[in-house]
């Protein structure tokens, strides 16, 4: 039996007495489908590396700005009305760290977590674990912040459209910047905080 | 995917993170949408596998294949968010415990997209034109807008090739 009859029988599905048809029939409805040939959505891998805390630059630290009270309004109407329970579960590896008691504000009041903040050679990593935070609206995301008095520097976004717990780098000492913020943010906005506090939490020596 | 990038790739190198996504992010995401059928959750299922793969990086042996240990993780992971999604239904046919012929279809279809993505572009596109389009030679000649003849030989060669990289499939 040479290759070619093989080859031929991958190609066209004729021929007789060919060895290892069955498995060749197999691979070609393989083939015929969908998923096969379907490709992941661009800019995957920006998310894949935002959620490992690459690719995270710390903003600049500038103040809250005041967002229009519509929206506001829009934005609470939305994740109450969006009405979800998202429970991250444990991660598989158990991590050492400052532990963060995370408590939702007037605007996710049934959100409740906990960041664990560890400091590793090439940063402060935050690994974030809350529950009852609905995945952000279409058109918004969610993003830390590590908060002094007036100013704060990003930590990274995310949606909270995944069951894993969300990790964010802080390239500022939490020491410095003792209080963890997650803030709504609206897509087109700009990179300043908005007023929109969902979660706040602050380190225990802080 | 050559020593020098797995090696990298363990040590944490983000570069060679990227090379490893590139080369195993299409069979992953065929993985999840082969169990999940629906692209939103297959795009999750594959972000979280890919993240699961960089925090696993240290642990991995460059001395074994990636590609399994990356099917592995992705596998689980898709079942996990199967089963998330319907609780109580249809447990059975995809229950990593049972190994049916579903799952075997599963591994098929990875190491099937693995395959065409290590093939040339214009290989693989007349492939697909074949199976997946389910288009004629001549029919392929117009959509590409070159000679029949061209595209039989190019057919040729691409089956060819497609099937000395999936050998191992036809003697299991």
């Amino acid at each position: 039996m040479s290759t070619d009859d093989r080859s031929s029988y991958l190609e066209t599905g004729a021929g007789d007495g060919i060895e290892g048809a069955d498995r060749i029939d197999r691979i070609r409805t393989v083939l015929g489908r969908e998923e096969t040939w379907a490709e992941p959505p661009a800019g995957l891998l920006e998310d894949i590396l935002r959620e490992t805390g690459r690719n995270v630059t710390p903003l600049p630290t500038r103040s809250p700005r005041r967002s229009h009270p519509g929206m506001r309004v829009a934005a609470i109407l939305a994740l109450v009305l969006v009405g979800l329970i998202l429970i991250l579960g444990n991660g598989q590896v158990e991590e050492e760290g400052t532990m963060v008691a995370m408590e939702g504000t007037v605007l996710a009041p049934a959100a409740r977590g906990q960041a664990m903040v560890r400091e590793t050679p090439s940063g402060w990593y935050i690994r974030l674990e809350v529950r009852g935070l609905p995945p952000a609206p279409e058109g918004s995301y969610y993003e830390g912040w590590l908060w002094r008095e007036g100013e704060g520097v990003s930590i990274g976004t995310f949606h909270m459209r995944s069951t894993e717990p969300v990790a964010l780098w802080a390239g500022v000492s939490p020491s410095d910047y003792p209080v963890v913020h997650i803030t709504l943010q609206e897509e087109g906005e700009g990179p300043a905080p908005s007023d929109r506090l969902m979660m706040s939490g602050t380190m225990p020596d802080g | 995917m050559d020593r020098e990038t797995l090696e990298r790739f363990r040590a944490g190198d983000e570069t060679a993170f990227k090379a490893v996504y590139q080369r195993y992010g299409g069979a992953v995401y065929t993985v999840a949408l082969s169990i999940l059928g629906d692209r939103g959750l297959a795009a999750d299922a594959t972000q979280i596998t890919f993240v699961k793969v960089w925090r696993a990086a240290s642990t991995y042996d460059p001395e074994r294949e990636i590609a399994p240990w990356i099917y592995a993780i992705a596998r689980r992971t898709a079942i996990d968010i199967y089963r998330k999604q319907k609780p109580t239904a249809e447990l059975t046919e995809i229950d990593d415990a049972t190994a049916g012929p579903g799952l075997e279809d599963v591994w098929e279809a990875f190491e099937v997209r693995m395959a065409l993505d290590s093939i040339s572009d214009d290989e693989r596109e007349v492939i697909r034109l074949s199976h997946f389009e389910g288009l004629s030679h001549p029919e392929i000649a117009e959509r590409l807008g070159i000679p029949v003849g061209t595209v039989k030989s190019r057919s040729h060669r691409a089956h060819k090739h497609l099937l000395e990289l999936l050998e191992h499939l036809l003697e299991t």
